[in-house]
């Protein structure tokens, strides 16, 4: 059985703050890199990004976002003063304006579900912001995860992604040419 | 160190089951991890003692200075980690005590001795089977200092020192007083020691704790680092020139940049990536321009630090070279293939270069070739309740490291804006690059000092990145990663396919490249490699790199018209991502790639011969400074004395048994002989020498052997059995205290650290020597004859 990956580019370069009105993306969150720091943030419905604190993020520091939820990855990287292309995966096709996106199919052998364990275990005695838990660990402090299920003490979060598998010569090798972020989740 | 003491280096050597651990100068030393610990255990007791119990104001100073130590909480924690501001450096022998230990091999082994141990049977109490060991010990009287700061300035920018200074140094220094042992074999004798805490003309902080204790400061916030950077300002832009500033950085201690962790072994990188220097960076040139800034807008450019080869820096060993693999290779320094011009010679076989660095090119030879052969470390973390290494609290681990004294160079790429923004704000910005830094892991205590130095400024045309693209050979062009390249394919994803490099490359140079197709020689030459690290400002790890491995290159056909400015214009400014950093370096058209007769040629020999060891031997001195002496305190000379001792009788007892064997030699020196099957004299009579010797004391003694001797001649009987004139010439050996050493003839130069020391030893040594010797013959003596009656009557 054959699958297919959808990918999407954007024809013109747009800043982090545009990339979320210009995809379909509903309900999701984001991993955001700075120099300063790497967070994870919760993607409002009106494309603003929100950090733990319940408040917009100033996204002018952001040099590479991935943004998703269980439909498809979006992904930024700046290219040039705060602008840079963006970048849709889904496992359907999303029927995307093809004015402002090109799209590019891959056929596809499988895919694999993954998971990666968070560092932290819950901390119960803090109650954070509504749709936020916080994990702890000794070694790194505190991890504040957009995750709207409640954690009881000690347990874990854990981030599913998808990778992809498809042939990659002619003499019939399979390897990982791609891999999604799906979802946050106990 | 009051006592012998041994800090293991976790290995064993030949009959020595636990070897202690030397430095560069294969010197023994305190590494800074030992003296942190030990420290921070004396300063622990104090804090509990302070407070009465395990927690307080105190205990929580303990941890402001040292750290917290998330591998002991039992619970998660959600304030990070702070980290700690008393650095402490590795504590080394006197540096004159060094320098002259450095050109004797026989002294440096002299430091150390084999002492054996046995385990006991807790039942029986006798020694158990199969349990008899031997490890090394270092003499004790040695002073050894170290280097350690205290730096607030970091991580609790706002905190007064006059407020909290006393304080700390009343708990550093009552810390210290506490430790009163360390190393191995601590709780049977070894390692007793004193700590002394130099803090200048401060007073005594112990009397001033006595008083103050009660009024403990509250212990500080951690400042966080504010570092905003804006990708949309665009005043710093990158354009077309550059200017170039050589970097040279020396190690001054082990450096740990790790590559990957593998169990308990953190493996080390044979370079120093760009990322390491850029807080640095920040740190000297942040005030006037913002470097962040100039990061984002790849205005800025650090390269790599590699080995540093003909003043120049080393280049990764491309994968294209190939050497015979029986007799040579770069190592060799002769048969290297070039693979990318030179088919493969039918019927040799060939094997593919990997690592190290090569020099720049010389005509009609190989380029010089080097490898950093890296040390590797052994520490362990201290289970406080059983107080031994346990897997629970981190146990044994290991680091490999760049070893300590090697030269490494980088570059400085700024883009014309930048430089002009620094050159506005001073003018010889450069000169504010020379210093001290300390990178990589562990850089608080024992690893990771490294200085730099800098050479002036250049234009971008005259480095090696410029330099490299002149010869357009043929319509071809070569490509060599001189550091790795991470690019990213259309799906912003890391990609290692090479068109998509090959469509980077294109769209920079403006040309089609498509890749050489040539009968028996390869074109392309790729490896890749993932880069682990961790993000020490996030507190996180960071996303795996994924990229092209250094020293891979390529080899295109072009069509179309090249540029040259735009094929300099990459050379400096790289290709890919995280070029600030130092990777996405490229060389193009490097000789070396484009020579077609590599094969033939070889690499001069005389490189090396430099590292000619200094002839001029210095000696320690307790008074003077002169031409041929340095003046050393009282402790370092008596301790060189100790040492310079033990290695005198170490080779006093070889050269004894050494001319103990030879039947002449003990007829010359003591006039004993065999006869068939007869000792003359009679080994009774040895026997009654030997006895006689062991009263031998002092050179100045009233010589108990002379007056043996006479009473001997006083009695015909017995003076008959001392054949010819052997009775005189043992009381020649014994009466005349020059003898003894001229039989010896041993090499005073490499075994004296002292100025006085031959005349001082040879005094001191005499009736040792004249025991030692006269006993080693007699011994030979029995033993050749107990030979001969064997024979004689088997």
């Amino acid at each position: 059985m054959t699958e297919t990956l959808y990918s999407w580019a954007s024809r013109s370069p747009m800043p982090l703050d545009q990339v979320v009105k210009a995809s379909p993306i509903q309900q999701a969150n984001a991993l955001l890199y700075s120099p300063q720091a790497c967070h994870l943030a919760q993607v409002q419905d009106d494309g603003k990004f929100c950090g733990s604190d319940g408040q917009p993020l100033d996204l002018s520091h952001y040099f590479e976002a991935r943004i998703f939820s269980e439909t498809c990855e979006l992904r930024w990287l700046n290219e040039n003063q705060g602008n840079g292309f963006l970048v849709i995966l889904a496992d359907e096709d999303l029927k995307l304006n093809s004015e402002t996106f090109s799209l590019k199919t891959t056929t596809l052998n499988s895919h694999l579900n993954q998971t990666y364990l968070l560092w932290g275990k819950a901390v119960p005695q803090v109650k954070p912001k509504e749709g936020w838990q916080r994990l702890a660990e000794a070694r790194i402090g505190k991890l504040d995860v957009p995750l709207s299920q409640s954690l009881k003490k000690d347990q874990r979060v854990s981030l599913h992604s998808r990778e992809y598998l498809a042939e990659v010569d002619k003499f019939g090798n399979v390897v990982v040419i791609e891999e999604r972020l799906v979802k946050l989740e106990v | 160190m009051h006592s012998d003491w041994h800090v293991g280096s976790g290995t064993g050597r030949a009959e020595l089951d636990s070897i202690v651990q030397r430095d560069a100068d294969d010197l023994p030393y305190l590494p800074a991890k030992t003296l942190t610990g030990i420290l921070r255990d004396g300063c622990e007791q104090v804090a509990q003692a302070l407070d009465s119990g395990m927690t307080g104001q105190w205990n929580d100073w303990l941890k402001v200075l040292f750290g917290d130590q998330p591998a002991l909480a039992t619970t998660p924690l959600e304030d990070e980690p702070r980290p700690a501001i008393v650095s402490i450096h590795s504590a080394h022998l006197d540096e004159n005590l060094r320098q002259s230990l450095k050109q004797k091999q026989k002294l440096r082994t002299a430091i150390a001795f084999m002492k054996p141990g046995v385990a006991i049977d807790p039942e029986s109490g006798c020694a158990l089977n199969k349990y008899l060991r031997f490890e090394e010990m270092v003499r004790q009287g040695a002073v050894l200092t170290a280097e350690a700061q205290l730096d607030f300035s970091d991580a609790y920018p706002d905190l007064s020192p006059d407020e909290y200074l006393p304080f700390v140094q009343g708990l550093l220094t009552a810390g210290a007083k506490m430790v009163q042992r360390l190393g191995g074999k601590r709780r049977r004798g070894n390692g007793r020691c004193e700590i002394e805490l130099d803090w200048g003309q401060t007073g005594d902080p112990l009397t001033w704790l006595k008083d103050n204790y009660d009024q403990v400061p509250a212990v500080p916030k951690l400042h966080s680092e504010n570092c905003a950077v804006s990708l949309n300002d665009n005043s710093l832009n990158a354009d077309g020139t550059w200017v170039t500033v050589p970097l040279t950085l020396t190690t001054q201690s082990p450096l740990v940049l790790p590559a990957r962790t593998v169990g308990n072994l953190v493996e080390c990188l044979d370079y120093i990536p760009g990322r390491y220097l850029l807080r640095y960076l920040h740190k000297k040139l942040g005030v006037y321009v913002n470097i962040s800034q100039a990061i984002a807008s790849n205005a800025l450019i650090l390269t790599n630090a590699t080995r540093e080869i003909d003043n120049q820096p080393g280049r990764p060993t491309p994968f294209c070279l190939f050497g015979e693999k029986l007799d040579g290779g770069l190592s060799k320094g002769r048969n290297v293939y070039n693979r990318f011009q030179e088919a493969d010679p039918q019927g040799i076989q060939l094997k593919g270069e990997r690592g190290g660095y090569l020099g720049p090119w010389t005509d009609n030879a190989l380029p010089a070739y080097k490898k950093v052969d890296l040390a590797l470390y052994t520490h362990n973390t201290i289970n406080d309740e059983i107080q031994r290494p346990s897997a629970e609290v981190g146990g044994l681990y290991s680091y490999e490291a760049i070893p300590a004294g090697l030269t490494f160079q980088a570059e400085l790429r700024l883009s014309a804006t930048v430089q002009q923004k620094l050159s506005e704000k001073v003018n010889n910005w450069q000169d504010l690059l020379v210093g001290e830094t300390r990178i990589g892991q562990s850089k608080k205590d024992q690893y990771g000092g490294v200085e730099i130095t800098v050479g002036s400024p250049a234009n971008s045309s005259n480095t090696q990145a410029g330099k490299s693209q002149d010869n357009s050979s043929d319509n071809h062009l070569y490509v060599w990663f001189l550091s790795d390249v991470l690019m990213r394919g259309d799906r912003l994803n890391p990609t290692l396919n090479p068109d998509d490099f090959t469509q980077a490359l294109e769209k920079e140079l403006g040309v089609r490249l498509k890749l050489r197709e040539t009968p028996n020689c390869f074109s392309m030459m790729l490896r890749q490699r993932r880069t682990e690290s961790w993000q020490v400002r996030w507190g996180l790890p960071r996303p795996s790199l994924l990229g092209w491995q250094a020293g891979s290159c390529l080899a295109y056909e072009i069509e179309g018209n090249l540029d040259p400015e735009k094929l300099q214009q990459v050379a400096i400014r790289g290709i890919g991502d995280r070029r600030a950093e130092g990777y996405g370096q490229l060389s193009f058209n490097d000789p070396l790639l484009t020579d077609k007769q590599l094969s033939s040629k070889q690499r001069n020999s005389d490189l090396d011969k430099s590292q000619q060891p200094n002839s001029n031997v210095v000696l320690l001195s307790k008074n003077s400074n002169t031409q041929t002496t340095n003046k050393v305190p009282n402790d370092v000379f008596k301790y060189a004395r100790i040492i310079e001792k033990a290695a005198w009788r170490e080779a006093i007892q070889t050269k004894a048994l050494a001319l103990a064997e030879g039947p002449e030699t003990r007829q010359s020196v003591l006039g004993i002989t065999i006869n068939g099957e007869d000792s003359c004299p009679p080994m009774s009579q040895l026997g009654g020498l030997r006895s006689v010797l062991g009263k031998l004391r002092k050179r100045e003694d009233p010589n108990a052997v002379s007056t043996w001797i006479n009473a001997l001649k006083q009695v015909d009987n017995r003076q008959e059995k001392w054949p010819g004139k052997s009775l005189d010439q043992i009381k020649q050996l014994v009466t005349d205290t020059n003898q003894i050493w001229q039989i010896l003839n041993l090499d005073y130069k490499t075994l004296t650290l002292t100025d006085s020391g031959t005349a001082k030893l040879q005094a001191n040594l005499w009736a040792e020597a004249v025991r030692t010797l006269v006993d080693a013959m007699i011994r030979a003596h029995k033993r050749d004859l107990e030979k001969a009656q064997t024979t004689k009557n088997p």
